[in-house]
C-alpha cells in the first residue's frame, strides 16, 4: 500500500501487511505483540500489560507464549492487527485483515478499531456496511448459476471419506483446526497412494518454477484461473492473491484437491468462479475456510 | 527427521537469561580449553541434557550429517582425532543450546545487564528469532512437496531460497512499519535455584579444566 507513491511514515501510520507471516519479528506472542510499542520507547513492563490485557479482551490470551509462526493464519493476523492497535500511532492501515478471520473474529476486530483511524482495503465486501466511507476503485463480477454435481463413488476413507466430484468445505472459528484436518487428510491421501495436490495457505511454499507457465502447465488452467496476463512472470514476484491462484492451479494436475483458504486475498469474481473451476474440471476437493458464502456453495460443509 | 529434530531443539525453554548465557559461554570455554577432552565433552553434553531436557541430542542428531563428514576425515587422517573432534563438535552445539534453554527476549535482557549496545542485541535477536521461523518454512515445503526422489529435494531447495529471500525482504518491511530503532524486546527477572545450580556447575566445570590446563596436568 502506498499514499501518493510513497510508503506510509511509520512515526505517523502503523501498516498491517496482507500475509501476517511475513509480519514476524519476535518467538513469543507477547513479544511480537509488543515490538512495536518497545520501538517508540514505551517501557517493556508498561508495553506487557497493556498487551496481556489486549489479549485477554479479544480472547489470545492462551496464544501469548506460543511462537508466532505455530499459529493459525488467522490468529498471526489478529496477533499482528492488535500490536497495530498496541502501537498508538496515528492512524492503523490494513490490508486484507479479514482475508484470514472468521466472522466472528471480523466483527470483533471491527469494534476494536472503532475507536481508531483506520484504513482497510480489502475484497470481503459483506463488511462493507461496517464503514463510515467506502472508496469503490472498480467492483464488478459474474454471478454463476451453479451446475448439479454428479457425485460418484467413495474415492477416499480417512478423517472423512469422499466422493469422486464432492466438494467439501471445512469450517469453523480461526484456530479450531480446520488446517490440521487438512494436512492429517493429506497424510492419509499419501499413506493410501491416492493422486492428490494441496495448497497451503502460504503460497510461496509450493512455487518452485522461474515462470507461471512452467508452475501451471496447462494453458486451460491459465486462462480459467485468470493468470494470462502474468503468465510469463516468476511466480515469486506476484501479489499475495495471484501467487494463490498459481498454487491453486498448480495443485490442479492431481485428481482430488486440498486447498487451504483459497479464496483469501481474492476478488469476489474469484470466489464465485473457482467452485465452477471446480466442477468443470470434475475435480474431488476439500477446501478449509471461513468463507461462508463459499461454503454454502460446496456440496457439503463439515463445521468444526 | 532433520527438520523435525531442529524444530523442537530451537523451541525456547524456561531457564533464566543471564545464568544460560554464562553457563553456555563457560561450557563451550571449558571444551577448548581442555583441548577437546573426551571426558570434559562429555560432561558438557550431559548438562546440556539435563538443563534442556534432551533438546541437545535432537540438535546432534540434527547435525548427523557434519558427524558423518568428521568421522569420515578420520579415515585419512587419525581416527582417535575424528572421534575427539566428533565429541567436542557435539559438546559445543550442546553449549549453545544452552542458551535456547532461556527466552530469547531474557537472553537480551543478559546482554542488556551486561552492557552490550542495545543496537548489536536487538540485531542478535532478530537473528535468534529467524532461524526458527526459517526452519518451519522448510518443514512445510517439504511437506507440500509432490514430486519424487532428488527431484523432491532439488524443488524443496529451490522454494527454500526463494522463500528466505521473500522472508528478508518481507523482514525488512516489516521493521519499516514497526518503525524499527534498534530497540530490542527484552525481559530481566530473579534468578531460581535451578538457574543457581546451572550456573554453579557450569563455573566448576570451567574452573576445574581451567586450573588442570594452567597446572599442565592431565585430564
Amino acid at each position: 500500500m502506498k499514499v501518493f507513491g510513497e510508503k506510509p511514515s511509520p512515526e505517523i501510520a502503523y501498516m498491517v501487511h496482507q500475509n501476517p507471516y511475513e509480519q514476524i519479528t519476535s518467538l513469543k506472542v507477547i513479544d511480537e505483540l509488543i515490538f512495536p510499542s518497545i520501538q517508540s520507547g514505551k517501557k517493556p513492563e508498561d508495553a506487557r500489560k497493556d498487551a496481556v490485557a489486549l489479549a485477554e479482551e479479544f480472547g489470545i490470551g492462551h496464544l501469548l507464549f506460543k511462537p508466532p509462526y505455530q499459529l493459525s493464519l488467522g490468529e498471526l493476523q489478529i496477533v499482528q492487527i492488535l500490536a497495530g492497535v498496541l502501537a498508538e500511532r496515528k492512524a492503523i492501515l490494513l490490508d486484507e485483515p479479514f482475508a484470514h478471520l472468521s466472522r466472528r473474529n471480523a466483527k470483533k476486530l471491527l469494534s476494536i478499531l472503532e475507536d481508531f483511524f483506520c484504513v482497510v482495503s480489502d475484497h470481503r465486501i459483506e463488511f462493507m456496511d461496517c464503514f463510515p466511507e467506502v472508496i469503490n476503485l472498480g467492483l464488478s463480477w459474474k454471478e454463476y448459476k451453479g451446475s448439479t454435481p454428479e457425485l460418484g463413488e467413495i474415492i477416499f476413507q480417512g478423517e472423512v471419506s469422499l466422493r469422486e466430484n464432492e466438494i467439501v468445505a471445512i469450517t469453523g472459528d480461526n484456530g479450531s483446526g480446520k488446517t490440521r484436518m487438512l494436512r492429517r487428510m493429506a497424510v492419509e491421501m499419501k499413506n493410501q497412494g491416492l493422486d492428490f495436490g494441496i495448497s497451503l495457505q502460504n503460497p510461496n511454499y509450493s512455487l518452485t518454477e522461474s515462470t507461471v507457465t512452467g508452475e501451471v502447465e496447462d494453458g486451460k488452467a491459465i486462462e480459467e484461473f485468470q493468470l494470462g496476463n502474468v503468465k510469463n512472470r516468476h511466480p515469486h514476484s506476484l501479489s499475495y492473491g495471484q501467487a494463490k491462484r498459481v498454487s491453486i492451479a498448480k495443485a490442479f494436475r492431481h485428481r482430488i484437491v486440498l486447498l487451504d483458504e483459497p479464496t483469501a486475498g481474492q476478488d469476489i469474481g474469484f470466489r464465485n468462479a473457482l467452485i465452477e473451476i471446480l466442477r468443470k474440471n470434475r475435480k474431488t476437493a476439500v477446501i478449509a475456510t471461513h468463507d461462508e458464502i463459499f461454503a454454502e456453495k460446496c456440496d457439503r460443509v463439515i463445521e468444526l | 527427521m532433520i527438520l523435525r529434530n531442529l524444530s523442537y531443539a530451537l523451541q525456547e525453554g524456561d531457564f533464566e537469561g543471564r545464568c544460560a548465557l554464562i553457563s553456555a559461554l563457560l561450557l563451550s570455554l571449558s571444551v577448548h580449553l581442555s583441548g577437546f577432552n573426551p571426558h570434559v565433552s562429555a560432561v558438557v553434553i550431559l548438562i546440556s541434557g539435563f538443563v534442556s531436557r534432551g533438546k541437545n541430542l535432537r540438535l546432534i542428531a540434527a547435525f548427523t550429517p557434519f558427524f558423518v563428514l568428521i568421522i569420515l576425515s578420520g579415515l585419512f587422517f587419525s581416527f582417535e582425532y575424528s572421534l575427539m573432534s566428533s565429541l567436542a563438535f557435539a559438546a559445543i552445539i550442546s553449549a549453545g543450546v544452552v542458551v535456547y534453554a532461556s527466552r530469547i527476549s531474557e537472553v537480551a535482557g543478559a546482554m542488556i545487564y551486561f552492557k552490550v549496545p542495545e543496537r548489536f542485541v536487538s540485531m542478535i535477536q532478530l537473528g535468534l528469532c529467524v532461524m526458527p521461523v526459517l526452519v518451519n518454512d522448510l518443514q512445510e515445503i517439504m511437506f507440500v512437496m509432490d514430486a519424487k526422489g532428488l527431484r523432491r529435494y532439488e524443488n524443496a531447495l529451490k522454494a527454500f531460497i526463494s522463500t528466505a529471500i521473500l522472508r528478508a525482504l518481507s523482514l525488512s518491511e516489516s521493521l519499516y512499519s514497526k518503525n524499527y530503532r534498534n530497540r530490542c524486546v527484552f525481559m530481566l527477572r530473579s534468578p531460581e535455584k535451578k538457574d543457581i545450580i546451572l550456573l554453579s556447575v557450569s563455573f566448576l566445570l570451567f574452573l576445574s579444566t581451567a586450573l588442570l590446563n594452567l597446572l599442565s596436568l592431565p585430564f
